[in-house]
């Protein structure tokens, strides 16, 4: 499925010894991170180990004590969060991801509506079609929402929600998404679709950051892992080279017990 | 000199209720999680109450209808009058808790904030009935008599207040800090899930803080009611700056609150006496003591208020419900072909009333673009109302400006007002923007609306008879009867007004708006500028409401302060929620409750209750921000849905599902999860 | 099949089930923890552990078969409120602590404990804590947080003491201090069910252990056993280790919403 016009090229997402400190603690020391054209980029750690403010801080949520944020060439450290997603970086939100009170429908108007140019005064008198509503009838095929585009998301299966807001956030024509742990709540056959649509963005060039705490999504989808822990890096490399490694095991795991503990 | 440190000394016996009002407001904030627009109310019956008591014997009850006075005994004194209005108030305040705040929990910060302005518009109703609205000076209760220090001579009761003052708010601090239920108050306060956790519950220390602030309030407003002079309006309206003194106590230091307090006090009283200066620029004589307040409040806010302790934000499910329903057209012109039947077959006083209904339909219409589709909070639409009145008085009188350039220039200005007023709005949401707001409705009031370098004194602004190609469209006939031709005018636009907001609302900016109320995280992650979006709805909302400002200018040929008055803003935000404040046919239902608006004419003309209206509506507010938070429009809606259509419209699940958390997330998201159904279940264990 | 349901001083939970909104995230849990026994709860992040927790002290969304508190047997469906676990005996340390923070730690200790105790003694365990007595607690490292937090939950005398996530944030040095005082509390007799992430430290101090996987226990062994479960323990953690065969592929493109 050609679906070209979603993406810009050249879409590179970069950060240099990113640091971002609450209340005197870091939560995020020193990362570099870079999100390629057409990738699939993992990010995982042990629960506090700082994956979420790194979203933040990149989609501009947060601002960070220390280091660079670059995308497309641009540093955006000052940017803030609209004006990020208006040049093609966008995120989804772990919980409520839509406008609850709008239909399907009119959420993917409101995303792309963000998004578009101002009308020229004359078009809107005219009437003309707007170039929106097509894009939204597209969005709703791609995604199979076709059946649900007048009903409201909150009532929707979880599975349907997440939908919705990826596809929202496809609406404004991004280069680069991060995914706050998508398929968390989903069960299996949801995962399963989510994991095709994701691919198929990958294939069609977006770059795409996912963190999420599904290890076996995790290592199915990505092209390339991270892991934090206590807001470091501690890793980085392919899929498999992450599960057997030393460190990683000890950051989820702990250390290995030298002999019998008190216990026994 | 010597004058100057009299006026500030002056200044003690407001400041001691300002202060007295100011720690209340602290408690409550801790204890119950609200900002009690009613409180000042409160303060004001009790001192009704007890000067009811003490000068004729009769204790008044808080209610009208049933028998509400029992006489007591004559010449009853102090020692034994105040106890029992004290066990009065105690009652009082129990009652609002159990029935008003204790449910209100879990409501939405509009529907909190509405309750309890519902609750000041049902208590100022009752005094008004019972004790009627002329000032008193009531007799002494402190001794007054003059006290000679450093060379000059002040009544030593506000020394005695100062010092109880004083007293009090060492009383409390240290209830607070020692006594095992100051701690665990304040532990509640913090975090409820670690109060359920160690065995607290905030619930019944909810309870008992709510009785100990409602005796409070009763004995400040007694004490100082000789010296500040009793009038239901004043009394209430203490709020404000008890509100800006709670602030720089930043809602949590009893303390600063109490020094703060005082403090506004002492520096009223001396801009008071400076107004008298000859040197005092004359356009800032009335009302520059009312800005105070104002100031300390916006100060207090921007400075701080990200620090203010913030009380679990829970979300407005149910009000982003209601926002799912669409609106018709043609129930459009349904109403709109009432309000024209109606006017072409009634006459007199329910023609009048009629027309004052679709005036009031452009107000509630601004409500709704405001507050319902864009969500924010605004207690000051009376005064942005106001400033289109006194606008188009100007325009009319000095610049001879016709209709219908005259009401449309007049509505820009008010548009200019608004966006000011809004300007707060982005940074400040919620509860706080209503605090902001209503300081800032009443310096509008006191500093422009009330001075007669704007107005123009004693006769009010006069605005001149509209008129439209020739075609005379003056509110009265020359018979001075409500003219067809001015009520015709008013539904034209109100219908105009009705259209346009139902474009918005399934257009574009409808779209943005919503998107920014229910969601601004998200809204920015798409690209959408929330502030842009917050400005363009307080300028299409203030452009509204100057319409119907200006008409309601033309209506009234003679406008003066109390055509805007707080008041009246404040009844007006009340009345819109209970109409149902997200929909067009809500600002229907709720212009005809208008006061002077059908349901009054009716009250009055057919049932002679007229003076009953103010409380009923009051009443309705109340009970309908506790029962049934989307107002009445939908419960109406549904009605004629399952009556007359037989499909349906598409209806919201019975609970808004937000989507599933999933467990052994991120802190805090786990915790605010929990924390709201661990509040419901505490405060259903008392 | 678990309608009687004997009472053992400790706490015994059968068919717990919870989860938020619609959607389930603990399915059928059975849980024991008898008297002076340390329990870990292991699992990966989503597995349903806090949420257990939680719903242990009815907290959420949740129901239950049957349950036992020190001597006596409840009925579901219901579990308590959280008011009502702290009389039966039930202590949770949450994971975000709820401390709080604007009081001092003797004040913490105060407001919690039931009336006409003596809220400090629990501080013989906690010699640190004497020294910090008039500190506001939110000035206290996170160490002495989680050393307040549990003590705190210890002053209402419960039977048995949950403690979720004991280590987060904390160096593992603070971590092994404070499972030491928790072993000390065990010996008295206090039951302990212990969230915890980092699996091999806790494994020196725990008897026993439950993992929990999407929802549901995979794994209730003794802490020797878990020691020697390996590979086992990280599938649980980090994924299973084949690599994705054929089969599960072919699965996966079949499927649809």
């Amino acid at each position: 499925m050609a679906t070209g016009a979603l993406v810009r090229q050249d879409a590179v997402l970069e950060t240099r010894q990113l640091s971002v400190s609450y209340g005197g603690v870091d939560s995020l020391a020193d990362v570099d991170l870079r999100v390629g054209v057409g990738e699939i980029v993992g990010l995982i750690g042990p629960n506090g180990a700082g994956k979420t403010t790194m979203i933040d801080a990149l989609s501009g949520f947060v601002r960070p004590k220390r280091g660079r944020i670059e995308f497309l060439g641009h540093e955006i450290n000052t940017w803030p969060a609209h004006r990020r997603a208006r040049s093609g970086l966008t995120r989804t939100f772990q919980s409520i991801e839509s406008f609850e009170p709008l239909t399907v429908r009119a959420n993917l108007l409101a995303a792309g509506e963000a998004h578009r140019r101002r009308r020229p005064l004359r078009d809107r008198l005219r009437g003309r079609g707007d170039e929106v509503e097509q894009r939204v009838d597209t969005m709703l095929g791609l995604f199979a929402l076709g059946d649900v585009r007048d009903a409201f998301p909150p009532d929707l299966p979880y599975g349907i929600q997440k939908l919705v807001g990826l596809a929202m956030a496809l609406m404004i024509e991004p280069s680069v998404i991060l995914l706050d742990e998508p398929a968390a709540g989903l069960d299996d056959p949801a995962v399963a679709v989510l994991t095709e649509q994701l691919r198929r963005l990958r294939d069609d060039g977006l770059g795409l950051l996912l963190v999420d705490h599904d290890m076996d999504l995790v290592f199915d989808l990505c092209d390339r892992v991270y892991v934090l822990d206590f807001g470091r890096l501690i890793f980085e490399g392919e899929p498999e080279a992450v599960r057997s490694n030393e460190r990683v095991r000890i950051a989820y795991l702990g250390t290995p017990a030298p002999t019998g503990g008190a216990a026994t | 000199m010597s004058q100057y440190v009299l006026f500030l000394l002056l200044g003690l016996g407001s400041g001691a209720v300002y202060a007295g009002l100011g720690m209340g407001l602290v408690v409550q904030y801790k204890a119950l999680g609200i900002i009690n627009f009613a409180y000042g109310a409160m303060a004001m019956i009790a001192s009704f109450q007890y000067h009811e008591l003490r000068q004729h014997g009769d204790l008044v009850m808080p209610w009208v209808g049933l028998p509400s006075r029992v006489h007591i005994g004559d010449d009853l004194s102090m020692w034994v009058a105040l106890p029992i209005v004290l066990v009065l108030s105690s009652l009082l305040g129990l009652l609002l808790f159990v029935a008003v705040y204790r449910p209100m929990r879990a409501a939405s910060p509009l529907a909190k904030v509405v309750a309890s302005v519902g609750v000041m518009i049902v208590l100022q109703a009752i005094v008004v009935i019972q004790f009627g609205t002329e000032a008193r000076l009531p007799e002494a209760i402190l001794p007054n008599e003059t006290v000679t220090v450093l060379g000059l001579a002040f009544p030593r009761d506000r020394f005695i207040l100062a010092l109880f003052t004083a007293v009090v708010a060492i009383v409390l601090w240290a209830l607070y800090r020692f006594t095992r239920f100051g701690l665990a108050t304040r532990a509640a306060s913090e975090t409820e899930r670690g109060a359920l956790l160690s065995g607290i519950s905030p619930g019944r220390l909810a309870m008992v803080n709510s009785v100990l602030v409602a005796v409070s309030a009763a004995v400040f407003g007694i004490l100082s009611s000789p010296i500040t002079g009793l009038d239901p309006t004043k009394f209430t309206l203490f709020i404000v700056p008890a509100l800006a003194a709670a602030l720089v106590g930043r809602l949590k230091l009893i303390s600063v609150t109490a020094i703060a307090g005082l403090g506004i006090g002492m520096m009223q009283s001396e801009l008071l006496f400076l107004t008298t200066k000859s040197w005092f620029p004359d356009w800032a004589r009335s009302g520059v003591v009312d800005s105070v307040p104002f100031i300390l409040i916006v100060v207090a806010l921007v400075a701080s208020g990200k620090r203010l302790p913030v009380r679990g934000g829970l979300t407005e499910a149910s009000a982003l419900l209601s926002l799912r329903r669409g609106e018709r057209p043609s129930v459009l012109l349904v109403w709109l072909a009432l309000g024209g039947i109606a006017l072409f077959v009634l006459r007199d006083q329910y023609r009048m009333a009629v027309t004052v209904t679709l005036i009031g339909v452009m107000i509630m219409l601004s409500f709704v673009v405001l507050t319902g589709y864009l969500g924010q909070i605004s207690l000051a639409q009376g005064a942005v109302a106001g400033v289109a009145g006194f606008s188009v008085s100007k325009i009319t009188t000095e610049f001879d400006l016709p209709f219908p350039i005259a009401p449309l220039l007049a509505a820009l200005v008010a548009t200019a007002a608004g966006c000011l007023i809004g300007i707060p709005g982005l940074r400040i949401r919620g509860v706080q923007l209503a605090v902001v707001t209503l300081a800032g409705a009443v310096a509008i009031e006191r500093l422009v609306f009330n001075n007669p370098v704007v107005t123009g004194g004693v006769t009010g602004a006069l605005v001149e008879r509209p008129s439209l190609f020739g075609l005379d469209l003056s509110p009265l006939t020359s018979s001075q009867r409500p003219s067809l031709s001015f009520g015709l005018l008013c539904l034209v636009v109100a219908g105009a007004l009705a259209f346009a907001v139902l474009a918005v609302r399934r257009g574009e900016l409808g779209r943005r708006l919503i998107s920014v109320r229910s969601n601004e995280r998200v809204a920015s992650s798409l690209g959408i500028d929330v502030v842009r979006v917050k400005i363009s709805g307080f300028a299409l909302s203030s452009f509204i409401a100057g319409i119907g400002g200006s008409m309601l200018g033309y209506h009234q040929g003679s406008i003066s302060a109390t055509s805007f008055a707080v008041f009246v803003g404040l009844q007006w935000l009340a009345l819109s929620y209970l109409g149902g404040i997200t929909s067009i046919s809500g600002a229907f239902i709720a212009a005809m409750m208008l006061p002077g608006g059908v349901s009054d004419a009716v009250l009055t003309g057919v049932w002679h209750l007229g003076q009953y209206h103010l409380l009923l509506s009051g009443l309705g507010v109340v009970v309908t921000a506790v029962a049934n938070p989307e107002g009445l429009a939908p419960k109406i809606g549904d009605q004629f849905r399952s009556k007359f259509a037989g499909r349906g419209r598409h209806s919201a699940a019975a609970s808004t599902r937000s989507a599933a958390q999933p467990a052994d997330n991120t802190v805090d998201r786990t915790a605010d999860n929990t924390v709201d159904r661990t509040a419901e279940n505490a405060l259903a264990e008392i | 099949m678990t309608d009687d349901l004997e009472p053992n001083g400790g706490l015994r939970i059968r068919g717990l089930t919870a989860g938020y909104g619609g959607v389930d995230v603990v399915r059928n849990v059975d849980i024991d923890v008898g008297p002076g026994e340390i329990v870990g709860l292991f699992g990966a992040n989503g597995a349903g552990k806090t949420t257990t927790l939680n719903s242990i002290v009815g907290i959420g969304r949740s129901t239950l078969d049957t349950f036992a508190i020190g001597d006596l047997v409840h009925r579901g469906p219901k579990p308590f409120g959280p008011l009502d676990a702290n009389r039966h005996g039930i202590a949770l340390v949450p994971e975000d602590r709820c401390l709080f923070t604007q009081l001092t730690v003797a004040e913490n200790l105060r407001v919690s404990a039931p009336k006409g105790s003596a809220p400090l003694d629990v501080l013989d365990h906690f010699p640190l804590l004497q020294s910090l007595l008039k500190r506001k607690a939110g000035l206290l490292s996170g160490g002495e947080q989680q050393m307040l937090a549990i003590a705190r939950a210890l002053v209402t005398r419960p039977k048995v003491l949950l403690i979720d996530e004991l280590s987060l944030g904390l160096a593992p040095i603070i971590v092994q201090r404070l499972l030491a005082s928790i072993y000390e509390f065990a010996s008295d007799g206090l039951g302990v069910l212990l969230v915890e992430q980092h699996v091999n430290l806790a494994l020196q101090y725990v008897h026993r252990g439950y993992v929990m996987r999407n929802g549901t226990v995979v794994m209730d062994a003794s802490s020797a056993e878990l020691m020697n479960a390996g590979e086992a323990l990280a599938s649980a953690y980090l994924g299973d280790a084949a690599a994705a065969d054929a089969e599960s592929i072919d699965a996966r493109e079949g499927a649809t919403l």
